[in-house]
């Protein structure tokens, strides 16, 4: 799902740089819009419990300066989606290419460095 | 499974590398099968200054995500290898000893000695009394609980001294998590009077402390 790694996207005829990981250069660059735009080119829809954890990501990213750890994202989607028995699984069946690095690179958000 | 462990996250002085080394060889020796973890600023050159050759029984590891930090794609040289906080964890709780030379000190723990005489215990202590020096500090210690964190440990952090620097202001908003989540219990010893400290910490006094430590069967000093 990296296959525009280490180039560019025209949206909205703005060009919006990616690096060689497929993660926004410039975060500041990141809309709704083009994060559609980054799925529609991996083949990939964005339903809804796909943006609802992009947009946890975002959100969890700008209060604590760091993306969520995994057990942190299925904590809040029970309590946010009503999914009572949401786990890893249900995580990875969003993304399964790893749900908090895809939803990182979604949410336009630089790729998780911890090893956690 | 490991004997012995020891988590080694200090950048010591050319002198205290050779008093580090003596009591690290002193422990390797006691112990049939040791890990070594090496984390945060202990990534950089410590590894190659200590780990001369391979030693029977002993795993060298390096942190990942420090290492990278530090030497980008640069492979470790055996017998140093990499690996996750989750490595250091998941070993913890069977190993007989586990030693910790962080940037607030050094301390041994024998955690199944301690397990045997204390039940129900909350296993993990994470100690913090050292002032982050920069961000990159900062953040990797609080990768330490988030590892904890991560792999559902009961496990407490608590802060005194120079460490209550990690709660100060806009920085403790990484910490905050772990109370938001309830992920782990944080305790900031001293803090009660002082300005620009989080509710979600909970204020301790030296007595309280000194029983949190009492109650750990395992003290990390970070």
């Amino acid at each position: 799902m990296h296959n525009q790694s280490g180039k560019s996207l025209v949206i909205a005829g703005k060009e919006v740089e990616l690096g060689p990981d497929g993660h926004l250069i410039d975060p500041d660059d990141w809309t709704e819009a083009l994060a559609g735009e980054m799925a529609r080119r991996d083949g990939l829809e964005l339903c809804d419990l796909r943006w609802w954890l992009i947009r946890f990501v975002r959100g969890h990213y700008r209060e604590y300066g760091m993306p969520p750890l995994m057990r942190i994202a299925v904590q809040a989607m029970r309590r946010e989606t009503g999914i009572e028995d949401a786990s890893s699984r249900s995580l990875y069946r969003l993304f399964p290419d790893g749900p908090i690095r895809e939803a990182c690179r979604y949410a336009g958000l630089p790729r998780p460095e911890s090893c956690i | 499974m490991y004997d012995y462990i020891a988590l080694i996250r200090c950048n010591p002085s050319p002198g205290d590398v050779i008093r580090l080394s003596g009591a690290l060889d002193a422990a390797l020796q006691a112990h049939e099968s040791s890990l070594v973890f090496f984390h945060g600023d202990a990534t950089g050159t410590l590894p190659g200054a200590i780990v001369t050759t391979p030693r029977r029984g002993t795993d060298w590891r390096v942190c990942r995500t420090s290492w990278v930090r530090r030497w980008g794609a640069v492979e470790p040289e055996s017998p140093v290898a990499v690996a996750t906080l989750a490595t250091l964890f998941q070993h913890m709780a069977g190993a007989r000893r586990v030693d910790s030379f962080g940037l607030g000190g050094w301390f041994c723990a024998r955690p199944a000695a301690l397990a045997e005489n204390r039940r129900a215990s909350p296993p993990l202590l994470l100690e913090i009394g050292c002032a982050p020096a920069d961000d990159r500090q900062r953040r990797e210690t609080l990768e330490v609980a988030l590892g904890a964190a991560a792999l559902e440990l009961d496990a407490r952090v608590l802060f005194h001294g120079d460490g209550l620097g990690h709660l100060h202001g806009g920085a403790a908003r990484g910490w905050n998590q772990l109370t938001d989540f309830g992920l782990l219990g944080v305790f900031a010893e001293g803090s009660a009077h002082r300005p620009g400290f989080g509710a979600a910490f909970q204020a301790v006094d030296a007595v309280s402390a000194v029983h949190l430590r009492a109650s750990a069967a395992t003290i990390l000093i970070l």
